[in-house]
């Protein structure tokens, strides 16, 4: 291979990434406590600038390293919610203390970031392995960064699935790669383009899928997503709660639409099978929980089940509505977790019961609060109403009426749990009436996303027009 | 004689099951571990098998496989990190002990 | 020519709207500024936009708000003679309005947000002018509604305000109704909400007409035309700088606006004319007798109201189109002055009552000059702004043949210029009836001023549309529609009525000389009339208290049965929730189990029923 044939452009994004998770790191060792502080500050930076270079990528459909590594629309835009949501986070706990140094810490999320990104342009099976590990292990670490048994206890369980789910993928690869002859997605296109579904290779497509669902919480997969987002710490749940799956959706666009075409409609009823056991699940599951977090966790899984709606209806339209959604969704999930940062840093419970009276201590966090559930709820005139509004319309107008029926079925289940949060900091009385103050850019960060929840809510089509939706 | 792919394709089989089992069975969380190390070589032994089998010009499926022992061993620096926590924690690697987060 | 400033004359407001929403409480009434500036900038604006027009500029400015595939919601901006007109209408008076509330508004602990209210209520009103399809005029339509609501219950604690925005937002809704339903239909036969495109549409008389007068319901409901008036002087319970605003010049202006633009589609089916014309006839004349017998000096204006507007729906109705728009024009002005000169009044005497003012002619010069103006304007005596533009209604009606609508038409202007004058002679004049007045006196700069402003327009707005200006306005508002050659009989009748109303009243309530019983107050007619008809009444018993009766059932069977039902379903929802839970059981094997399980049924399934062997 001759290296200076290969168009760097296309990896630049990814290479930034690595370039300030190394400084970040490198930084961690070499600079006393206080220096160490503004670590944050410089991932931050990183990651800005990681952004400018996917905007400087727009519109170019590159493929390298001998087929691996593509960039394309797709990759580009959830690239960019990745680092968006990322670069959120990391404004929202510059002023927080986290559970490991700083250096360490900040530098573990971008390397699960860089992991994430790859998999959003890997094109290879081999790639897409290494990137998903590279996303997950850092993770596990993060998880476990508190070192306490809580903390530990999640992390196992984290790991011991994860390593699970992705032995079994990694065994279905190995079967795909043995029914076609190659690991790269063009080549198996081709190889199995106009042959039937073989035994072997659908064995290959349900186990892909089970290491797939396990990224993005799918039921039956979904265990360990309540737990870590309920044990983690909550900067590190907030992370995980938007960013990564930003990965699996786009290996899940990527390989199934394009590679695994031909098996469409054997996949493509696969996955509403999943939505809808996602949907009850998170949904039902969710009302019966008292934890904040928890709830969350729950309702992640439910949202997993509306945004593989998407996939189940199988065409460009559904794909779009699901990255539009999961853009919103992720917005407004990631607002929720913020919030409960800025409690938990002042001492608050993470119990609904907790968050009493929130509206009298902190106006602006109960109504951003209120924001976020209202867009997850996806009343009008939030983004979370568009987002499942083109996500039920691609579905009814794919004969999948059925489908979009029971998503909103379950979105007016899912309104009996969040409300009850919202009944807790509006109806309720505080027990103590101290107010609570946030750090400045925590609250800088959750303003924003508020002000982004309702902007996309009145006028989406900022983002439909990037998504050519 | 020239062994068939099949032949492989069931060690590698049984190999897998071996270490579902483990993973299901066993309660020491350090031979779970180990027994995903078994269900990783058996996809390895896949691999392999049909590299040589389906693609002898090509060696994509090797290289598959020297990257999946690279990551399998950063998986048990990893697993075993957090199975070291654990340990410190409640003085037991026993799965079943470790169960306050549940419901 | 691209006419790129038109989105900032409704942003500037809502911009305003967002700033004090969130800083109204900190800066109290420093807030006012913020608003009054933004509304002074969409006001420049809008003067801009009508110059441009003038010039022969008619544009749209278009924006999609949401589109799927082939499926586009849009928002725009239509900028057209009419709309120029309303633009700078709405802005002139909601900045006088404005101004004007910083003396009357003046220490009200929400004085920032009743700026934030008023700068929204503009946005929204400007927005449904610019509407170039049903769905933005719709929304706009439903915006004016709640800020409307918010402002006519701005004292929520009185609770008879919080009663009479509820009312409000009631009735308007059951003329919503139609309004949507209209929509709906429009939708299914046409398969487009723009008003283009529909306009250019063929539809069937039957049809055109039965949209149209669906549609005429909305604008029933929000200009307070017979039989769903009764909300707008129960509104009169907000602050009066609002029921200036709302009630004169903007809210109740929409429904008239919405006819208007809608004009060609009820062209296409005639029948809904004949059906605004008497609807808005029946208006015209009933709450004119009505605000005959009010006391309230509110209440008065508010009948006068939607007797104004009956009259513009008249003109619509008949065919007299630029004639019903020209007095929708003229009334804004010198309605709004004589709500703000009742406001001033108010202010001073601290009473609403009228038999309890009296002789403030000596203390308050400006507000009794303007608001005299503003009479003769309401009065239709020339050369006022109201002279011409009813005198060219009842032309139009008298020319189009509709000659019952012209004589009660006549007999209104009759009526008009007597409670008028009534009430003027009442308050401005004679002795004081209360010793409280003692202490009235003008009020400040930032209360006079706008009235004064007003009482110009009130003076010389007419002028545009009378001959002597070669009807200029009729022929910008609607190029097609020549105005009628003056019609001596119409005009001298037209000015001998209102100058026999006035006089009447001058005998009666400015000398003693007619007797203080000339119409017992036990006569029928009188408590009838005084009575309302008996609306509220009749809705009471026709509507409410069925309804009660039916509710108090429906709640026994909702309790009973639904709320059984629907419990159970919850219950049955938590509990299934409940024992869902149950499978995360904490043990992390359990979980790799349930994954490797629904792996396996997943393969089984695959095999059975995709056929797969």
């Amino acid at each position: 291979m001759d290296w200076s044939q290969v168009n760097w452009m296309a990896i630049m994004p990814e290479l930034i990434i690595l370039g300030f998770a190394i400084i970040v790191l490198l930084g961690e060792l070499f600079l006393n406590s206080d220096a160490r502080r503004s670590l944050g500050a410089v991932a931050l930076v990183g990651i800005i600038i990681a952004i400018v270079s996917v905007i400087r990528l727009w519109g170019i459909n590159i493929t390298e390293f001998n087929g691996m590594f593509s960039v394309d629309l797709t990759a580009n835009v959830l690239k960019l919610i990745l680092l968006i949501t990322t670069a959120l986070v990391v404004l929202g706990t510059l002023k927080v203390k986290v559970t490991l140094g700083e250096g360490e810490f900040f530098s573990l999320m971008l390397f699960s970031v860089l992991g994430t990104m790859l998999m959003a342009s890997a094109t290879d099976l081999i790639m897409l392995f290494i990137a998903l590990e590279l996303t997950v292990l850092p993770a596990y670490v993060l998880v476990a960064s508190k070192r306490d048994a809580r903390s530990a206890e999640v992390a196992l369980k984290y790991f011991l699935l994860g390593i699970v789910a992705s032995v079994i993928l990694l065994y279905g690869m190995t079967l795909l790669f043995g029914a076609t002859g190659s690991t790269n997605f063009a080549a198996i296109t081709n190889s199995l383009h106009g042959h039937s579904l073989e035994p072997m290779l659908l064995v290959a497509i349900l186990m892909i899928m089970v290491g797939l669902g396990f990224k993005v919480a799918a039921v039956p997969f979904h265990f360990w997503a309540p737990d870590v987002y309920e044990g983690s710490p909550v900067p590190v749940a907030s992370y995980l709660s938007a960013g990564p799956k930003a990965g699996g959706f786009a290996a899940l666009i990527h390989l199934f639409p394009v590679a695994l075409a031909s098996a469409a409609p054997a996949w493509a009823t696969f996955f509403a099978i999943l939505a809808v056991l996602s949907m009850f699940t998170g949904n039902l599951v969710a009302l019966a929980q008292t934890h904040v977090r928890r709830l969350l966790g729950y309702s992640a899984v439910a949202h997993t089940g509306y945004l593989l709606v998407g996939l189940a209806v199988a065409n460009r339209i559904g794909y779009s509505s699901m990255i539009f959604y999961f853009f919103v969704y992720s917005l407004a999930a990631l607002g929720a977790f913020l919030v409960v940062l800025a409690t938990t840093e002042r001492g608050i419970g993470e119990n609904i019961t907790d968050f009493a009276g929130l509206h009298k201590r902190a106006p602006v966090l109960a109504i951003a609060m209120a924001v976020f559930l209202f867009s997850l709820v996806g009343l009008p005139p939030f983004a979370g109403f568009m987002g499942k509004f083109f996500l039920f319309k691609a579905a009814v107008s794919s004969n999948l009426i059925w489908l979009a029926i029971i998503g909103v079925l379950n979105s007016a289940i899912s309104f009996g749990y969040y409300v009850t949060i919202i009944r807790q900091m509006y109806l309720v009385s505080p027990e103590s009436d101290g107010t609570v103050t946030i750090s400045k850019p925590l609250y800088l960060s959750i303003v924003l996303i508020m002000a982004a929840v309702i902007f996309f809510g009145v006028y989406p089509t900022a983002f439909l027009s990037i998504i050519k939706l | 004689m020239v062994i068939p792919l099949s032949w492989y394709l069931i060690v590698s089989a049984i190999l897998f099951g071996i270490g579902l089992i483990g993973v299901l069975l066993r309660q020491n969380a350090v031979t779970i571990l180990f027994s995903v190390e078994i269900m990783l070589n058996a996809a390895n032994i896949n691999l392999v098998a049909f590299s040589r089998y389906v693609t002898p010009s090509v060696i994509s499926g090797q290289m598959f496989a020297l990257f999946v022992m690279a990551i399998a061993a950063s998986e048990v620096a990893v697993g075993l990190a957090i199975v070291l926590t654990i340990y410190r924690n409640v003085q037991s690697v026993d799965i079943d002990r470790i169960n306050i987060f549940k419901w | 020519m691209l006419a790129y400033y038109l989105p900032l004359i409704v942003l500037v407001p809502i911009l305003s709207f967002i700033t004090l929403v969130i800083f109204g409480k900190r800066w109290g009434g420093k807030s006012a500024y913020v608003s009054i500036a933004a509304v002074l900038i969409s006001l420049g604006l809008s003067i801009k936009a009508l110059i441009d027009v003038l010039g022969g500029l008619s544009t749209k400015v278009l924006f999609t708000w949401a589109s799927i595939g082939s499926f586009h919601i849009t928002f725009g901006f239509l900028l057209d003679p009419l709309s120029a007109m309303m633009l700078v209408v709405v802005t002139l008076v909601s900045a006088l309005v404005q101004i004007f509330s910083m003396g009357y508004m003046h220490g009200d602990k929400r004085y920032g947000w009743f700026y934030a209210c008023l700068s929204m209520f503009t946005a929204s009103m400007l927005l449904l002018v610019f509407a170039p399809n049903y769905v933005q005029m719709y929304m706009a339509w439903e915006g004016v509604g709640v800020f409307s609501y918010l402002l006519i219950g701005f004292w929520f604690e009185k609770r008879s305000a919080s009663q009479a925005a509820k009312k409000a937002f009631m009735v308007t809704r059951v003329g919503d109704l139609g309004f949507a339903i209209a929509l709906i239909l429009l939708y299914v036969h046409a398969g487009t909400l723009d008003m283009g495109k529909l306009f250019a549409m063929h539809f069937a008389p039957a049809l055109a007409a039965t949209i149209s007068i669906l549609m005429f319901f909305g604008a029933v409901g929000k200009s307070a035309q017979f039989p769903l008036h009764v909300w707008l002087p129960d509104a009169m319970e907000g602050p009066t700088p609002v029921s200036a605003l709302i009630h004169a010049a903007t809210m109740v202006a929409a429904g008239v606006y919405l006819v208007a633009r809608s004009y060609p589609l009820f062209e296409k089916g005639p029948a809904s004319l004949e059906f605004v014309a008497v609807i808005g006839t029946i208006t015209a004349f009933m709450a004119a007798t009505i605000a005959l017998t009010a006391t309230d000096i509110k209440k008065v204006l508010a009948y006068s109201t939607i007797s104004q507007l009956g009259y513009m729906m008249m003109g619509l109705g008949v065919g007299a189109f630029a004639a019903g728009a020209f007095h929708l024009f003229t009334h804004a002005f010198f309605k709004a002055l004589l709500f703000l000169g009742a406001g001033s009044v108010i202010h001073a005497v601290h009473s609403q009552e009228i038999f309890e003012m009296g002789g403030l002619w000596k203390k308050m010069k400006i507000t009794s000059i303007t608001f005299i103006i503003g009479g003769l304007a309401l009065a239709g005596v020339p050369p006022f702004a109201g002279f011409w533009s009813k005198d060219e209604i009842l032309l139009g009606a008298y020319t189009s043949g509709h000659t019952v609508i012209f004589w009660i038409g006549i007999l209104t202007a009759l009526l008009t210029a007597f409670y008028t004058f009534r009430l003027i002679f009442v308050v401005f004049f004679g002795q004081p009836r209360a010793d409280h007045h003692g202490h009235a006196h003008e009020s400040p700069a930032v209360m006079s001023i706008p009235l004064l402003i007003l009482g110009f327009f009130a003076l010389t707005a007419g002028l545009l549309g009378s001959p002597f200006m070669h009807n200029a306005f009729q022929g910008f508002i609607a190029p097609g529609h020549e105005a009628e050659a003056i019609n001596p009989l119409v005009m001298g009748l037209s000015v001998a009525v209102a100058l026999i109303g006035i006089t009447a009243a001058w005998l009666k309530y400015g000398t003693q000389l007619l007797p203080e019983n000339i119409i017992g107050k036990n006569n029928p007619v009188y408590k009838l009339v005084a009575n309302k008809y008996y609306m509220d009444e009749l809705y009471q018993y026709v509507l409410i208290t069925p309804t009660h009766v039916l509710a108090r059932f429906v709640l026994k069977f909702d309790q009973i049965v639904v709320d059984g039902i629907v419990n159970g379903v919850a219950k049955a929802t938590a509990a299934f929730g409940s024992g869902m839970k149950r499978l995360q059981t904490g043990y992390v094997q359990n979980y790799a189990l349930f994954m490797l399980v629904g792996l396996i049924i997943l393969i089984i399934w695959s095999f059975r029923f995709l056929g797969i062997h």
